[in-house]
């Protein structure tokens, strides 16, 4: 039995570097395609000053760029580190998309960033674009495979249990990698990254524009981050839409939580605007209701009904009692492999495997869980309500806002007015850290929510967890807090200072480069 | 069942060759961080030695990714009972690994020369630690390390972390300091001029030394050192748990297969080769000759471990009967086949790509080019 | 002559991979298609974005330099 404090302590310290690190990432994959974009103007349309834009965000690239891997090597770790039990129990699984990341994405990333940077003078024109492609393709496929291993973990797709090795084995690898979770997921996650991007471009121009400097750099990259926003936004909001479908059907504790449904009803049933939920009496306070809107938006119909907490508490206790034999077969088959009545046990029950070992988080001992138990354990199979609920809302608002700010600034950048309006551009500033909230509630959303299991319905958290003592947990979390806390005040430092500095090369407005027959810089 | 035990096999190969390209990869960066005081003078030639590096030490760290992640996926329980019960070693790893991406992307953005010197000092930090722990790592799996299993498999780690630093283990970390040094040297005479050059040239030349040292004492010590034998157990090619088998330990197990085999003495043949031909080469200057000289030596080096503890590969001291093989720690088929077939695709273009990277920075580079070039570290 | 044979085989080749792609991904995939396509399309026109910035540049220029001329 794993002591509690140690599996709290574990998932604080796994949630605040994972939260760290997307602080990073979304930036990576946006900016990334950004780049690429102002390059492909400069590439076509030989204007020098497309060239030193895609130059001047690649710097702020790097710096980003920099501690998003450090950051990501943390992630490669953890799993081993602290989750032990959960890496060998479904590492036969999970494990294959995080190697294949590495080999296929990460690579393919890693080694032409560094010709992007130091390669412009050694290439071709046609060249270097391709390798900045290659360096934003690299980047997204490497989410692809970051996310086609956390969507197993919210629906456990193409694995089957092997009472022979005791873990999870792969049964399909194209379920895999083609679940419906894992498809929507990434998508959402990515575009998400180019809103991240397209916000921060857009900010930094306005910063530039209120002060009048770089003016022709900053309107044009406007320009180019307005458009490219509006799009992804746009895509953000419909992938979230079909995410919030899919994942409500595999998950229906996690939408029950994210809506804050106590009670099962018939459709159709309204939407909570806001609520105060209370996970101990099961209720919420002050809700504010629109008529018909949960039905549509879950179940893209308008009598639709969803279950409620109540249901499926019931359901999981039905589960848990099925689940108890299925452990049981499972200790006498480690005991003696060869055992076949044990072996058929297991096979009966085995759905419900997962169940059996939640319960054993209240007792230990299968032969003495009692209905009290049982009912506890059925309690504790929904994520906290709270969190998750309002986290839910902030996402969303951050996404409309964003949708709204977008629409607002493509117009202005259409009409050339935007650098008139310093309201607007006061504004864009503003809403630079506006994406990056969104991403972070975003994972609350999706991680929260899946709780209190690690893989859903399979493996619970607190079984999870390696077996360390708190005083190693303490040493680890102080000296991640250290390093983490020094490296974003690094990381701010040069990224301001990059941004004050500005483009090396100042393009005044008497001086529009328009040559097309440029020579290697 | 056959064609599980030659996926085992050759998944136990695959991964003995990504262990080689990581401490060749990333080996010869770290050792270049190692070294970066001591060849770098002042700071225009510490920005030479480090551009030298700057295009690729990102792609080459990826072969420390790589590595993780095909332990995980090929061999789940030795990466969920090797990072946990090695906890504070990990987290030292990872801590002195995590700083280096920073080092060289921060490290010239500001002139000023204490800022610089933090960096300079972090780069040595997170070269010189990663290679020594990675070294000690494999003398403590040559060793065993003390864990067990429950039933369903939850590993427990019964040992201190002072024990993982004993004598054995810094020897082979030492070891592999030597030639991460060795290999940072090589690198830094293919592309430096001069100065830089001459004192790359003598690093490379006292690494090497002292890596045949170093190789030679291990190689006695481990006639000494208590190994492992399988005496009992399921087939190789069955699907299996570290429960069902019986384990002996006895001094000098590790030399069994050698002895059976003797034409694997080949394989620290290749190591000293290697090492002693590189610093033959160094000495007539032919640094690019060397450098895969000594990519050969390190071969020869983690080949001749896998060699002596095949079928083993994380032995537990505490109870031998539920050490780690290749035989119980390896995925399952499906995967094992699947990602057979994404390697034979990526493998290749990965080392395609890569050379055409090290193709396109070719040539020396000079102190001159850093000082007009913006985008240079 | 030879070289623009080859250009084709390679292109056609290239085109007949996107449309195997884009069946094979349409049926199982069809998020991972609409990604594909949505990134390209958000590139391309982002980028037609920028370039009209600068064609709105010139237009205002040419009109306001007949006016002083």
């Amino acid at each position: 039995m794993i002591d509690s404090t140690v599996v709290e302590l574990s998932r604080i310290q796994f949630a605040s570097t994972a939260l760290y690190h997307f602080l990073f990432v979304p930036l990576t994959l946006g900016l990334s395609f950004i780049l690429a974009t102002m390059e492909t103007i400069y590439v076509t349309t030989g204007k020098t000053i497309y060239k030193e834009m895609a130059q001047f965000w690649g710097k702020l690239f790097l710096i980003n760029f920099a501690i998003g891997v450090a950051t990501g090597l943390t992630m490669e770790f953890e799993f081993g580190t602290n989750w032990s039990f959960y890496s060998s129990f479904v590492g036969d699984i999970f494990g294959a998309p995080l190697a294949i990341e590495g080999l296929m994405a990460f690579f393919m990333e890693s080694t032409f960033v560094g010709i992007m940077v130091f390669g412009w003078d050694r290439l071709k024109r046609g060249q270097h674009l391709a390798v900045t492609y290659l360096v934003a393709l690299g980047s997204n496929l490497s989410a692809l495979w970051i996310l086609i291993a956390n969507s197993f973990m919210q629906d456990p797709q193409g694995a089957r249990f092997n009472p022979h090795t005791m873990r999870m084995e792969l049964s399909s690898f194209t379920d895999l990698i083609f679940s419906p979770d894992a498809q929507a997921k990434f998508v959402h996650t990515s575009i998400a990254g180019y809103v991240t991007a397209a916000i921060f471009v857009c900010g930094i121009s306005a910063f530039y524009l209120l002060r009048k400097r770089h003016v022709e750099l900053a309107n044009r990259s406007f320009r180019v981050a307005a458009v490219f926003g509006v799009l992804a936004t746009l895509g953000v909001i419909t992938l979230g839409d079909a995410l919030g479908f899919v994942g409500g059907h595999a998950q229906p504790t996690k939408l029950a939580a994210m809506e804050a449904l106590w009670k099962s009803e018939k459709g159709p049933m309204p939407f909570s605007v806001v609520a105060f939920p209370s996970q101990k009496e099961q209720k919420n306070y002050a809700e504010i209701q629109v008529p018909y809107a949960l039905s549509l938006l879950v179940t893209h119909t308008l009598d639709g009904s969803v279950p409620g907490a109540d249901q499926l508490e019931a359901e999981a206790a039905q589960r848990i009692r099925n689940g108890i034999p299925a452990v049981k077969a499972l200790q006498a088959l480690s005991r003696d492999p060869g055992d076949q009545s044990a072996l058929a046990t297991f096979r009966a029950h085995q759905k419900d495997l997962g169940y059996g070992f939640l319960v054993q988080g209240f007792q230990k001992d299968l032969d003495k869980v009692t209905d009290a138990d049982i009912q506890a354990a059925a309690r504790y199979s929904m994520p906290p309500v709270w969190p998750v609920f309002w986290s839910f809302r902030v996402m969303v608002a951050a996404g409309f806002t964003m949708l709204a700010f977008f629409v607002l600034a493509m117009i202005f950048s259409l009409q050339n007015s935007v650098d008139k309006r310093r309201w607007f551009l006061k504004i864009a500033l503003w809403m630079i850290p506006v994406p990056f909230i969104a991403n972070e509630v975003g994972w609350l959303v999706a991680e929260l929510g899946r709780q209190p299991w690690t893989v859903f319905g399979v493996l619970p958290t607190w079984m999870s967890a390696s077996t360390h003592s708190v005083a190693y947990m303490v040493f680890s979390l102080a000296g991640f807090v250290l390093i983490y806390s020094s490296f974003i005040v690094v990381e701010m430092f040069l990224m301001v200072r990059a941004i004050r500095q500005g483009p090396d090369e100042p393009h005044g407005p008497a001086a529009p480069a328009l040559s097309t027959s440029h020579a290697e810089a | 069942m056959d064609i599980y035990l030659t996926l085992k096999v050759i998944w136990w190969l695959l991964l003995g060759v990504l262990l080689i390209g990581l401490a060749v990869m990333v080996g010869m960066d770290m050792g270049v961080g190692t070294i970066l005081r001591y060849v770098g003078r002042n700071d225009l030639e510490r920005r030479v030695a480090m551009n030298i590096i700057g295009p690729h030490w990102d792609g080459n760290q990826v072969w420390f990714i790589l590595g993780g992640g095909a332990v995980f996926a090929a061999f789940p329980l030795i990466y969920a009972t090797a990072f946990s019960g090695l906890y504070v070693v990990m987290l030292v790893l990872l801590w002195s690994m995590i700083v280096r991406p920073l080092g060289f992307e921060y490290r010239s953005k500001l002139a000023s020369s204490g800022w610089r010197n933090v960096w300079d000092w972090s780069l040595f930090v997170s070269g010189f630690v990663p290679m020594l722990v990675f070294g000690a790592a494999i003398g403590n799996l040559l060793q065993g390390v003390p864990f067990h299993f429950s039933w369903n498999l939850t590993s427990y780690y019964t040992g201190s972390f002072l024990a993982l630093f004993n004598p054995f283990a810094i020897l082979c970390g030492l070891l592999s300091v030597a030639m991460s040094v060795l290999m940072g040297s090589l690198t830094l005479m293919n592309k430096s001029e001069g100065a830089m050059w001459q004192r790359a040239q003598r690093l490379a030349l006292m690494a090497a030394g002292l890596a045949v040292v170093l190789f030679a004492i291990g190689g006695f010590w481990v006639h000494a050192l208590e190994g492992y034998r399988l005496v009992g157990g399921p087939a190789g090619g069955m699907a299996q748990t570290p429960l069902q088998q019986t384990v002996q330990r006895s001094a000098g197990a590790w030399l069994d297969n050698y002895a059976v085999h003797p034409l694997l003495w080949l394989v620290p043949a290749l190591g000293f080769a290697g090492m002693i031909g590189a610093a033959l080469a160094a000495r007539a200057g032919r640094s690019f000759f060397g450098w895969w000289l000594g990519a050969a030596g390190w071969a020869g080096m983690i080949g001749s471990v896998g060699a002596a503890m095949f079928p083993f590969m994380m032995p537990s001291s505490s109870n031998p009967s539920q050490s780690l093989t290749l035989w119980n720690a390896v995925s399952s088929q499906g995967t094992l086949t699947w990602m057979l077939g994404f390697a034979l695709v990526f493998v290749p273009l990965v080392v395609w790509y890569t050379s055409w990277a090290f193709y396109v920075m070719r040539g020396k580079v000079r102190p001159e080019q850093i000082a007009h070039d913006e985008h240079a570290y | 002559m030879f070289r623009r044979i080859i250009m084709f085989a390679l292109v056609m080749g290239l085109a007949l991979l996107v449309l195997f792609l884009a069946i094979v991904l349409g049926d199982r995939a069809p998020w991972y298609l609409a990604w594909v396509l949505g990134t390209g399309t958000i590139v391309l026109v982002a980028a037609a974005g920028g370039a009209m910035y600068d064609a709105q540049q010139e237009e205002a220029a040419s009109r306001k330099s007949p006016d002083r001329a």
